[in-house]
């Protein structure tokens, strides 16, 4: 039976997610990872990283379970993986972030490699600063505002549908432009 | 002699075969004296120590477990006060297992994880507050690998912590560049080392001469040129301006296989 299994996202995109993918024929799980804390490197402590890796590692796992029952049942399935754009381009104060999202960004990857010829596409998405997030962010991103939940929402229905059978170790930024350039401002983050 | 005077460490440093000990004897061979790091191999550690001091420098083994913060704060106290201050840290011990994606252990997961990537974190952000203290600046020098822009079957938590690294190393970077502290990696391609033993693509004579096939240099790395590349990193001047940056050193695997 199709469904749609989320995990790890932020209420708002859980919620845009969960909206956009009503009408999915395949098994998808949504899986992200992130951090809240957007401490300076040198002031990380011991907690804020490992709670950050048990995040991608219950991630992974939730995945990883989805794709052995769907290997045993013939079903195929997508995987979609959702991380930060600072995995991608890293800026101050975003250690955590953007080490575990390039964690499950290859970790997918790999799965894509193994698990494409059974019908089950593994890709990620990389979304940018999303409303809520410092507005100056907005000046450094090309498209000149902070992004929408259903913005990333839209990418992931697109990752889960027919239209992207043949898409799957993707790295998909929808984060208006910012991983290919800062476009002005400083970072918020800079202490 | 372009690291006289500099003292540095070198996690996962004792295997006869490892990249650690390439990086560790050539560091010393440029004039640095050297920290030996492992959580095993301790006869060859002190081997590998020998091989050092009869360059001329000095070196000492250490034996700690990466993946314990606590066991890292105290190995690099104790290096500080054998040695002196730091000015180069090699964050390099790594494990890898092979297991199809659906079949991932959490067993398997945890001890990669741990020593790849809380490993390095522990030991780069120590060694980061400890040049900061020092007031003096350094260099820090993952070895992360090829996995970082390619991918290989059955080996995903090994590759996803290397990334892992990659994006570690560039905030790194990018927080620690005002402290004149750089922070980069090296990407491995196939090196002849014990973490290479269990690989299931290179079990055969036959295995092996395919995997030459895909190496436009035709043959593997010694840990040695890791080290040299190590080297070139932590140079001074060469190396100021470098920061957050890969450098491959894989005889063109990566894009001799595309």
């Amino acid at each position: 039976m199709p469904g749609v299994t989320t995990h790890g996202l932020a209420a708002s995109l859980d919620e845009a997610v969960k909206q956009a993918l009503v009408d999915v024929e395949l098994p998808v799980v949504v899986a992200g990872v992130g951090s809240q804390s957007r401490a300076a490197f040198l002031e990380l402590d011991q907690g804020e990283w490992g709670a950050a890796v048990d995040g991608a590692r219950s991630a992974f796992f939730v995945a990883r379970r989805a794709v052995a029952s769907w290997l045993e049942e013939d079903s195929g399935g997508r995987v979609v993986f959702v991380v930060s754009t600072a995995s991608v381009r890293p800026v101050h104060g975003t250690a955590l972030e953007a080490t575990v999202g390039g964690f499950l960004t290859t970790i997918g990857q790999v799965g894509a490699v193994e698990l494409s010829a059974n019908g089950i596409t593994v890709n990620t998405v990389a979304h940018g600063w999303l409303e809520g997030e410092p507005e100056a962010f907005a000046d450094g991103t090309p498209a000149g505002r902070l992004g929408r939940a259903d913005e990333v929402a839209g990418a992931i229905a697109f990752l889960a549908s027919p239209a992207a059978s043949y898409v799957s170790g993707a790295l998909l930024p929808v984060d208006g432009g910012f991983w290919i350039t800062k476009a002005g401002g400083g970072s918020p983050l800079v202490r | 002699m372009r690291l006289e005077g500099r003292v540095a460490l070198v996690t996962g440093a004792s295997h006869e075969r490892g990249i650690g000990r390439g990086i560790a004897l050539a560091l010393a061979e440029e004039g640095a004296d050297v920290a030996c790091c492992d959580v095993a191999f301790e006869e060859q550690g002190e081997e590998l120590v020998e091989r050092i001091r009869g360059l001329g420098r000095s070196a000492a083994f250490y034996k700690a477990d990466v993946s314990d913060r606590g066991q890292v704060d105290t190995l690099l106290e104790r290096v500080q006060a054998d040695l002196g201050p730091f000015w180069i840290v090699c964050s390099n011990a790594g494990v890898a297992d092979w297991q199809p994606w659906a079949e991932i252990t959490e067993e398997s997961f945890d001890r990669i994880v741990g020593v790849n990537l809380t490993g390095a974190f522990n030991v780069g952000q120590a060694a980061a507050r400890a040049m900061v203290a020092n007031g003096n600046g350094g260099r820090i020098v993952f070895t992360s690998s090829v996995h970082v822009r390619m991918c290989f079957p059955s080996m995903a938590v090994y590759g996803a912590t290397k990334q892992g690294v990659r994006a570690l190393a560039e905030t790194m970077a990018i927080e620690l560049g005002r402290h004149a502290i750089t922070v980069n990696h090296i990407g491995p391609g196939w090196v002849k080392s014990q973490l290479n033993d269990s690989s299931p693509g290179l079990r055969t004579k036959e295995d092996e001469e395919a995997t030459l096939d895909l190496i436009p240099i035709r043959r593997p790395s010694e840990p040695i040129e890791q080290g040299r590349a190590v080297v070139y990193l932590c140079s001074s001047p060469d190396g100021d301006y470098v920061t957050g940056e890969y450098l491959q050193v894989d005889g063109g695997f990566v894009v001799g296989k595309y």
